[in-house]
């Protein structure tokens, strides 16, 4: 049955709808074919053009979704290390030792710091917005700052203390370095 | 529910705990793979002395732990008598474990 209908098909719908269709074309002038061609190269070329706007907006949203779930909350992490960064110059332009209350308060705002860019690098790492490896950064140069702070608090002149501050100074730009070059290379790979 | 002090096995006088090496020869000393299968959770206490933990020591000390038993079966199994800053500092190290989609569970 379904082959009858089929031979049906062939033999008698076909040329009937040909018949209807192929005039339009063999009475075409040249002035025809050539505003079909026209109107058939733009509308492509709209096409194209559409799905190229529709991927940079795509890219545009990822890349704003990524600095604003992502990039923003860490640079947020990293400003607290930042007003850290500030208090230790403050300390090596004075002219005695620092006391452990100022120490201590700089070692509070650093874990206060730390436990938001730990809290945030973790979000990061299990978001679908980037790369899932290589984001436990700076626990390094995060230990060498503890470790300078402690070693401010035992120091017995201004000089071991400055040089302790110098290596706090240092940890802390290696560890701000390394976690904004990861955000870079995230964005720059993902979005 | 058992109490295990942290001193004891650090010194009664430590006042920063920094570095994974240490993190994981502390665990071994504290026997740490035996008490994540005690079928009762554990208290941890934690020395008053004790300023910081660093992420990276929560990572060697906890890290086998928190692969065994999950975040939350984590922090049921085991309890800190410690100071809220150090509680927070315990936190920021598990965070630290957990940054991997694998070992969060997402994948």
């Amino acid at each position: 049955m379904i082959a009858e209908w089929l031979n049906n098909f062939a033999t008698n719908t076909v040329p009937y709808l040909f018949s209807y269709v192929a005039p339009l074309f063999t009475n075409w002038t040249p002035a025809n074919w050539i505003a079909f061609g026209t109107g058939a190269a733009s509308f492509g070329l709209g096409i194209r053009n559409s799905r190229k706007a529709a991927k940079g907006e795509r890219q545009k949203n990822k890349r704003e979704e990524f600095h604003r779930r992502v990039a923003t909350p860490i640079e947020l992490a990293l400003s607290q290390f930042g007003s850290i960064n500030d208090d230790l110059y403050d300390l090596r332009d004075g002219s005695s030792l620092a006391d452990a209350t100022a120490i201590d308060a700089i070692e509070k705002r650093s874990k206060r710091a730390q436990r938001k860019l730990s809290k945030e690098l973790r979000w990061a790492a299990n978001s679908n917005l980037c790369g899932i490896v290589g984001w436990d950064i700076g626990a390094a140069e995060y230990d060498e700052l503890i470790e300078h702070l402690d070693g401010m608090r035992n120091a017995q002149t201004f000089a071991e203390q400055a040089q302790e501050i110098d290596g706090a100074l240092s940890a802390l730009d290696r560890h701000d370095r390394l976690i904004r070059e990861k955000i870079r290379s995230e964005l720059a790979e993902y979005t | 529910m058992p109490r295990i002090n942290l001193a004891d096995t650090v010194g009664p006088d430590v006042r920063v705990l920094i570095g994974q090496d240490r993190g994981v020869a502390v665990r071994a000393a504290m026997h740490l793979d035996e008490l994540d299968n005690s079928q009762t959770s554990v208290e941890f206490v934690i020395p008053e002395t004790l300023r910081t933990l660093t992420p990276s020591f929560v990572q060697g000390f906890f890290s086998n732990s928190v692969h065994r038993l999950g975040e939350s079966g984590f922090f049921a199994h085991y309890k800190f008598d410690a100071r809220p800053h150090i509680v927070s500092d315990i936190h920021a190290g598990i965070d630290r474990i957990l940054t991997s989609r694998h070992l969060a569970g997402v994948d």
